[in-house]
């Protein structure tokens, strides 16, 4: 795993907290200030950066983002220009871990060998395709591995456990895991405290992997309840809303620096039941 | 049963993985994976079970209407000078296209696996009207994707599915015709995996799809190989049908791919010209992706983004294709050309003027290629196209470019919601 994604969750752990992972789409709503925007989170010490790679197509994406995809496409945002966003965040945060998402067919249509190349050189730690099956991933997988960056394996409500012992193995399940919190889209439904419970200790009798769950996470409560159970959470449709409503690219890094903030106060993991 | 056949691969395709040689596969996301997996189980121990087969057959005898006739073309026969055609009259089926064949089995599959709720994509609207039915005669609540510019050109079919008790959703996103559809049906799907059923209308989308909807479609050819064999005793030279997602194309190629000698065309929907950026000529004018969990044939950009098709035919306005259709072109054993729009609807009044039957746009484009072929073949020559959707759906989408305004009809149908 690279080191920026151990330290990470290492660091976190050692403070007794979840991590922060904020999901942006890169270009949305435009180049320079989609660039604005990252450095915005960088600044406000979130833990890791997730880029999402717009594609047309997002089946599995909710209206906001799928809005933002859209946003970002029609201001000529690229596969080569997500890479050259996190290249330049590379160079200004050196230690800050940055995992892209996205759908295959972009990355398909790059070519699959060239795109783990140009990852490695922008300093990416971890990819995530979510129309990628662990039954599809092999090519992306051994590509990924010689840049030493993680293909992150995603399970979800519905893997039951010959699936989730499938998905962890541990030649091919590496930085982390990251835990669809329901079965949906993003942005949309709010997973039961009840059903992550269970979920996570699924999960750990199968991975010593960190944790990290996502979609329809918006509120600091929301961030407290899964920071009992996860090493990480994900917050995306939530961002991606504000700078929708923004009126400015400072008024969005503003929302962006108060949202962040209040986010961080539930992440602690003291007085809670572990 | 098929005969297996070690020179040609087409019989035992797909793989365990649904991989028709490159293409195919399960391109979802986790959450439909298992799901995904439990419908393979559902649709391999239901081709194995003999009462699937007698329910499937009662069903296509009794209320669709099968076997569908296989039509000397004698007056089109005549005009064209050369070529003997005939049509195979999928569009005599019960709702009026080819799609009721694949409804009826996957609804009896939803049925086994105990699913109440269906959902469904359409582009023409036919397998938006035969899922509608179908559902009402089983009783199972039913919803279906349309995209917002398909609602407008097919008004009579959107109406016709509200009548049978479905609900119509439209699609404004992207192109807001047939491909946001499906985006939007796997949207629900993801989101309804306990109780809900995804029926999909074409060969396309994850395994078992492709191959569950060829085996249910394959019945078209089975019927038309049994009936030129009759009529006339031997096998045809050619077969031609239209290629969308192109499930009529297969349900009526796949019992004839080990036959060598006859040789196959799929007709793609070149829209305003495979030259220009509007067209759904998938294999001809575009480059092998992953759309809707297959690799197979898309249109897209530089980078990988899936492009807008188009066609005057809302079923072939699809920048997809079933990935068995891209192995097939990339083995070389099927041939695809691609007819504009124009060229559609010449056939499309030929058609009507010649045999006093009114196609879908959609076969009209088969039967463009037809109209080029025939000319140039001996009269021993035989030539089966699929005839699989009557053009009901379609007048006003004709009407418009004739320039005829037929619009206060349509109003009407569409205003009654």
């Amino acid at each position: 795993m690279s080191k920026r994604l151990q330290n990470c969750f290492a660091r976190v752990r050692a403070q007794k907290r979840c991590a922060l992972v904020t999901f942006l789409t890169a270009g949305d709503p435009n180049r320079e200030c989609s660039q604005r925007l990252f450095e915005q989170l960088a600044e406000s010490s979130v833990d890791l950066l997730e880029i999402g790679m717009p594609f047309s197509d997002p089946v599995a994406d909710g209206e906001t983002i799928q809005l933002a995809s859209k946003r970002a496409l029609s201001q000529g945002t690229t596969l080569t220009s997500v890479l050259a966003l996190a290249a330049e965040l590379r160079r200004k945060y050196l230690d800050l871990p940055i995992v892209l998402m996205g759908y295959a067919n972009p990355v398909h249509s790059f070519g699959i060998e060239k795109f783990a190349t140009q990852a490695e050189q922008s300093g990416i730690d971890g990819v995530i395709l979510v129309d990628v099956p662990p039954e599809e991933d092999a090519p992306y997988i051994s590509a990924l591995k010689k840049s030493n960056i993680a293909l992150i394996r995603l399970v979800t409500p519905t893997s039951d456990d010959a699936r989730l012992h499938t998905i962890c193995n541990t030649d091919k399940c590496k930085g982390f895991i990251y835990v669809v919190s329901v079965a949906g889209t993003t942005g949309r439904k709010q997973a039961l405290e009840g059903d992550l419970e269970q979920l996570a200790a699924r999960l750990r009798k199968n991975s010593s992997l960190p944790l990290v769950a996502g979609f329809g996470v918006r509120s600091r409560e929301q961030i407290a309840m899964f920071a009992r159970y996860f090493d990480g959470v994900v917050v995306g449709s939530a961002l991606v809303e504000e700078v929708a409503n923004s009126h400015s690219c400072e008024d969005a890094c503003a929302r962006l620096q108060k949202t962040v903030a209040e986010l961080q106060k539930g992440l602690g993991k003291n007085n809670q039941s572990s | 049963m098929p005969i297996m056949n070690s020179s040609h691969l087409a019989n035992y395709l797909p793989d365990v993985n649904g991989r028709f040689g490159a293409y195919g596969g399960r391109y979802m996301p986790e959450t439909l994976m298992p799901l995904l997996l439990a419908l393979d189980q559902a649709w391999q121990s239901a081709r194995d079970d003999p009462s699937f087969h007698a329910e499937i057959d009662s069903f296509a005898q009794n209320y669709v209407g099968r076997p569908s006739p296989l039509y000397f073309a004698e007056r089109l026969t005549e005009h064209l000078g050369g070529a003997k055609i005939y049509f195979k009259r999928d569009e005599l089926n019960h709702t009026g296209s080819h799609k009721i064949n694949n409804c009826l089995g996957q609804i009896l599959i939803a049925r086994r696996m105990g699913k109440q709720r269906i959902i469904a994509e359409t582009g023409a609207g036919q397998h938006g009207v035969a899922t509608a039915s179908i559902c009402a005669r089983f009783g199972l609540a039913c919803r279906v994707y349309m995209g917002a510019k398909d609602i407008a050109r097919q008004s009579p079919n959107v109406f016709r599915m509200r009548l049978l008790g479905c609900e119509v959703v439209s699609c404004e996103s992207g192109s807001a015709s047939l491909k946001d559809a499906m985006n939007e049906a796997l949207r629900d799907w993801v989101s309804n995996v306990d109780d809900s059923y995804y029926l999909i209308g074409s060969v396309a989308g994850p395994h078992p799809y492709p191959e569950m909807v060829r085996e249910l479609q394959a019945i078209i050819g089975r019927e038309a190989r049994a009936q030129i064999l009759e009529r006339e005793g031997r096998l045809p030279d050619l077969l031609v049908a239209c290629v969308g997602g192109g499930s009529n194309a297969i349900g009526l190629f796949h019992p004839f791919l080990l036959d060598e000698k006859v040789r196959i065309i799929g007709v793609e929907a070149a829209g305003k010209g495979v030259d220009s950026k509007k067209n759904a000529a998938t294999m001809t004018g575009g480059s092998p992706g992953i759309l809707h969990g297959s690799r197979s044939y898309v249109l897209q950009d530089d980078d990988g983004q899936i492009q807008e098709a188009h066609s005057i035919s809302a079923g072939l306005d699809y920048p997809g294709v079933g990935p068995e259709h891209a192995y097939l072109k990339d083995s070389g054993r099927v041939e695809y050309q691609a007819v504009d729009d124009e060229q559609a609807l010449q056939a499309f009044d030929l058609c009507a003027r010649l045999e006093g039957i009114i196609p879908a746009l959609e076969p009209s484009h088969a039967l463009a290629t037809v109209m080029r072929i025939a000319p140039l073949e001996p009269k021993e020559c035989i030539i089966i196209v699929n005839l699989c959707g009557r053009g009901d759906k379609d007048v006003f989408t004709v009407a418009r470019a004739r320039g005829e305004d037929i619009s206060e009809n349509q109003s009407k149908v569409s205003s009654d919601r």
